[in-house]
C-alpha cells in the first residue's frame, strides 16, 4: 500500500464523515425509556434481579444462602449416623435411598450404553453420531436460510 | 422540575448522540434503538451522579459504545457461521445502488443534506468487519491499537479493515484526493 495515497485517503475520508452531523433520534425513544422506567418502578424488589434489591436483603439473602448450603452439607454428612437412631431421620434416609436408585438406575443405563458401543463397534457408533450432527446442522441451516429469507426483504424495506 | 422531567430532559439533549454512536456502529434501526434504551436505563440508574457530570457525553457514548459491540459480537456468534457461508461474496462485492448523474462531480449536483444522507447510507452498508473499526477510528477517535484491543482482533487486521473500508466509500462516494486530477475522479 502506498504511504502518500493512504494518508490522502484517510484526509478525504475524514472530511468526509466529519461533516456529518448527529442522526436524529425517533422522537419515541424517550417515551420508551420512561415507560420501562415506570414499569420497573412498579416492580416489587424481590421480582427485580438481584443486584438491585436493597443492600440488607442482599446481605440477608447471602447469609441464608450460605446457611443452608452448610446446613446440607453437615445434614447430609450426619445423616447416615443418625439414620438409625430416629424415625424421622428413617424416612429423611428413605429420600435419599430414592436418589441413590436413580442414581444406580443411571449407572445400568451407562453400562448398557458401554456395552452396546462394545458390540456394535466404533464404525457404527461414530457414524451415528456423525448422521445425527449432520442433521443437526442441516436443521440449524435450514432455519438460517429461512431466516434470511424472511428477514432480507425486511432489512432491505428499512433501509 | 421532578426527577422524571430533569431525565426526561436530559435524554432529550443526549438522545442524538447515542442514537448516531449506535446507528452507525450497528447499521441497523432497531439495534440502534434497543442499544440507545439500554444506554440510558443505565443513566438512570446513576443519574444523580451524571446530571452535573461534566463528562457525561463521553461516558454515554462510551456505554453506547460498548454495547453496540457487545450486541455485534452475540449477533455474530450467533449467525456468523451461516451469513459467511451465504452472504460473503454479497457483502464484499456489492454493487450499492447509489444514483448520481453521469459525467458530474457529486460535489457539485447534490446539496449539501443528500450528501450526507448519501455518506451516511453508505457507511451503513459497509460490512460490519468495516465499518466498525472506520467508525471507531473516525467518530470515536480511537487509535488502531485501541481498536485492535477493543474488537479483539490484530492490529494488522485493523489497518487492513479500515484502509479497505475508506477504499469503498471513496469509489463509491468517488471521493478526490488531493493531487488527483478532477477528470480521473469524475470518471473513475
Amino acid at each position: 500500500m502506498n504511504t502518500e495515497y493512504e494518508k490522502q485517503l484517510e484526509a478525504a475520508v475524514r472530511r468526509e464523515l466529519k461533516s456529518l452531523g448527529e442522526l436524529e433520534a425517533p422522537p419515541e425513544i424517550a417515551q420508551r425509556v420512561l415507560r420501562v422506567i415506570e414499569q420497573r418502578a412498579m416492580t416489587p424488589w424481590y421480582r427485580r434481579e438481584w443486584q438491585s434489591w436493597p443492600l440488607a436483603f442482599q446481605g440477608a439473602s447471602l447469609v441464608g444462602l450460605l446457611a443452608a448450603f452448610s446446613g446440607l452439607y453437615l445434614g447430609g454428612a450426619r445423616l447416615a449416623h443418625f439414620a438409625a437412631l430416629t424415625p424421622a431421620a428413617r424416612e429423611v434416609s428413605g429420600w435419599f435411598s430414592l436418589v441413590d436408585a436413580v442414581w444406580n438406575a443411571a449407572n445400568v443405563l451407562a453400562n448398557a450404553l458401554g456395552l452396546a458401543f462394545r458390540s456394535l463397534g466404533p464404525a457404527v457408533i461414530i457414524g451415528t453420531i456423525v448422521m445425527l450432527l449432520i442433521c443437526y446442522a442441516m436443521c440449524v441451516g435450514l432455519g438460517t436460510v429461512y431466516w434470511r429469507l424472511a428477514y432480507a426483504p425486511l432489512k432491505e424495506r428499512q433501509s | 422540575m421532578t426527577n422524571a422531567q430533569q431525565f426526561e430532559t436530559f435524554m432529550r439533549n443526549h438522545q442524538n448522540m447515542v442514537f448516531s454512536t449506535a446507528m452507525r456502529l450497528l447499521a441497523r434501526q432497531s439495534d440502534a434503538e434497543d442499544v440507545t434504551q439500554e444506554t440510558f436505563l443505565r443513566a438512570y440508574e446513576r443519574f444523580d451522579q451524571l446530571r452535573d457530570s461534566p463528562t457525561v457525553s463521553g461516558w454515554l457514548k462510551t456505554v453506547a459504545t460498548n454495547l453496540s459491540l457487545n450486541h455485534l459480537t452475540r449477533y455474530r456468534s450467533r449467525w456468523s457461521f451461516f451469513s459467511e457461508l451465504l452472504g460473503r461474496g454479497r457483502e464484499e462485492n456489492e454493487e450499492y445502488e447509489m444514483e448520481f448523474p453521469a459525467g458530474e462531480s457529486v460535489n457539485e449536483t447534490v446539496d449539501q443534506a443528500d450528501r450526507r444522507a448519501l455518506v451516511e447510507r453508505a457507511l451503513q452498508k459497509l460490512p460490519a468487519a468495516q465499518r466498525v473499526p472506520l467508525v471507531l477510528f473516525h467518530f470515536e477517535d480511537l487509535a488502531y491499537e485501541e481498536i485492535a484491543a477493543k474488537l479483539g482482533v490484530s492490529l494488522g487486521k485493523v489497518k487492513t479493515d479500515i484502509f479497505r473500508g475508506r477504499e469503498a466509500l471513496r469509489q463509491q462516494l468517488r471521493l478526490r484526493l488531493a493531487d488527483e486530477p478532477v477528470a480521473a475522479a469524475t470518471n473513475a
